[in-house]
């Protein structure tokens, strides 16, 4: 496939991901979906702890949304969204391995 | 006393440069000490060539050790330091041959997280393991008195 990817929320004893590997760039709608079905699946509580993460990850996918969408992978892209200071590493994580992601 | 570099750097892209310069500068300190000839950077994008956002502000990857180094940078929050460490998996598990062991460092810029980083990240170029222990206020700092070896050199690089 030729476009490749997962978020992810990290840490505090939480790994739940979703991922995608399909011929076609990823819509940014779907990446908002997979951060609210993400919310979903860690809960209420952790999903607090990691409420900047979330928003900044969302604002990552708006940004890349506005622009047509992430530049082609490789290189790959990674991000990692933590509000310091956190404890026990509680974060979101948006990694693009290959081909585009969030396009409009 | 932590002073803290770059502080605006997400509202200024000439200090955002400086920043990732400092960073350039910070690496080739570590790596002009040994021959590490097949460590390359950067590796990971931001997404974009416009977004300069610090996540990450510097990457290198060496392919053969199968290790790599991503240094994200946030604007500081306090006058203290701000920075935390972790480790991860790219491209699969470790059982992969294209997998890559990755140390994190997201951090506010200062000379005390310079300094932090760059005694993990040498443990870390060199396949070590990476000891800690508590200063003399308290704070975890990496034991770089555990082995004979000088770690420090002439941290911090000075600032542009």
């Amino acid at each position: 496939m030729d476009h490749r990817g997962v978020i992810q929320a990290q840490g505090g004893s939480v790994q739940a991901s979703r991922s995608w590997d399909q011929e076609t760039p990823l819509l940014a709608s779907t990446g908002y979906a997979h951060l609210d079905s993400l919310k979903e699946e860690i809960g209420k509580r952790e999903t607090e702890l990691r409420l900047d993460g979330f928003h900044q990850a969302k604002t990552f996918i708006d940004r890349m949304a506005a622009r047509g969408g992430t530049e082609t992978a490789p290189p790959i892209i990674r991000k990692s969204y933590l509000q310091p200071p956190n404890k026990k590493g509680r974060r979101v994580d948006i990694d693009i391995f290959k081909g585009r992601a969030f396009v409009p | 006393m932590i002073t803290h570099y770059f502080k605006n750097f997400l509202q200024n892209s000439d200090e955002y440069h400086r920043a990732e310069d400092y960073w350039i500068r910070w690496w080739n300190d570590i790596m002009e000490k040994r021959i590490y000839s097949d460590w390359s950077y950067p590796w990971i994008s931001t997404g974009a060539p416009d977004l300069l956002d610090g996540n990450p502000i510097f990457s290198a990857v060496s392919h053969s050790k199968r290790r790599g180094v991503r240094i994200i940078q946030h604007e500081p929050t306090s006058n203290k330091l701000e920075i935390q460490a972790w480790t991860d998996l790219v491209g699969g598990k470790l059982i992969d041959p294209d997998a890559v062991e990755e140390l994190v460092i997201s951090c506010a810029l200062s000379d005390a997280a310079a300094e932090f980083a760059a005694a993990i990240i040498e443990r870390w170029v060199e396949r070590k393991s990476i000891p800690f222990k508590r200063n003399e206020v308290g704070r975890i700092v990496p034991d770089h008195e555990s082995d004979d070896r000088q770690m420090f050199g002439t941290w911090p690089p000075s600032v542009a």
